[in-house]
């Protein structure tokens, strides 16, 4: 595919697009908002080449726009949002199917338990436990401070832990 | 990394996140892919194209008011407009001709007359000193 000079797409979009998908369905919850969100920050990295010069790191800097557009994407769906928490059954599940049947009772409790989060928590804790970053690097793609990356993971986690206590304990027992 | 999980967080992390849609990558990157500019057109292709969208709609009738203009100037042509030009036809007739020529004349008699007569000499004064003068000249 023929890029501008200075910036393949097509090489960011293979390196970073799947992390960007999870950590923006996670917030949406919505495949199509996700995918359009996911196009719109392609479209806008192919049209303004220069937005990377100059990034150290592109992971962080593209998500940290992701970050963006669905906070903005939230704000302006909010009523539609408060209208859908009746319905969390059809939201999109930010994680993958399996045959496990334990595994997934797990998995659509910790949706659930995650869609229970603010955004903020929600946005920390997929960054640690599914990208694997560290606070500093949280801190740098939400532009918040290293010990509000911190709090905000406690709190997050704290909530997930009481959420999913009973089959995380029924099933360590099982194991 | 995982050494500062608790068994609680490495079993959320085993948690696999769901897979991108294949599909996704290339409705994304042509989506994301910048529309090649149009190449240029040349002149006469424009003014091809614009006559063409002009006179599209009624060709026919087009046509006709040219071969209309067509048949105009022919006949101008043919029928040879021989008369004198428009700078002979307004020229002055020869009795106005010669009337102007005498206004002229009189004109230029009465420019003649009114010109400035030539300035009379001043006496010289400063070469003789005052004593020397002419004595019938004091009075």
């Amino acid at each position: 595919m023929k890029m501008p000079a200075g910036l393949d797409i097509a090489r960011l979009y293979d390196e970073h697009a799947q992390s960007l998908y999870a950590f923006l369905l996670n917030l949406t919850r919505d495949e199509a908002d996700t995918r359009d969100l996911l196009q719109d920050l392609f479209v806008k990295l192919a049209r303004d080449t220069k937005v990377l010069s100059g990034v150290r790191e592109e992971r962080a800097f593209l998500i940290r726009l992701a970050h963006n557009a669905a906070i903005d994407l939230m704000r302006r769906r909010g009523t539609r949002e408060r209208t859908r928490e009746n319905f969390a059954a059809e939201m999109a599940s930010p994680f993958a199917p399996t045959n496990d049947p334990d595994d997934a009772t797990f998995r659509q409790e910790l949706s659930c338990a995650l869609d229970e989060l603010p955004p903020d928590q929600r946005a920390v804790a997929h960054l640690k436990l599914w990208e694997g970053l560290t606070f500093e690097q949280i801190a740098t793609a939400l532009e918040i401070s290293p010990n509000t990356a911190a709090s905000r993971y406690r709190y997050a986690l704290d909530k997930m832990r009481d959420r999913l206590r009973p089959l995380y304990d029924e099933m360590k027992k099982a194991e | 990394m995982n050494d500062d999980l608790d068994p609680f967080e490495q079993r959320l992390r085993r948690q696999s996140v769901k897979p991108l849609p294949a599909e996704w990558r290339a409705q994304i990157l042509a989506a994301a892919e910048p529309t090649p500019p149009a190449p240029r057109a040349s002149w006469r292709a424009v003014i091809q194209s614009r006559l063409s969208a002009l006179l599209w709609p009624y060709p026919k009738a087009w046509a006709g008011l040219a071969g209309v203009w067509v048949i105009i100037l022919c006949l101008n042509i043919s029928t040879g407009d021989h008369s004198p030009s428009p700078g002979a036809r307004t020229s002055l007739p020869p009795d106005a001709l010669v009337q102007l020529q005498q206004q002229q004349k009189l004109y230029a008699e009465l420019l003649g007359a009114t010109a400035p007569h030539e300035a009379v000499p001043a006496p010289d004064l400063s070469l003789k000193p005052r004593s020397t003068r002419n004595p019938v000249s004091r009075v």
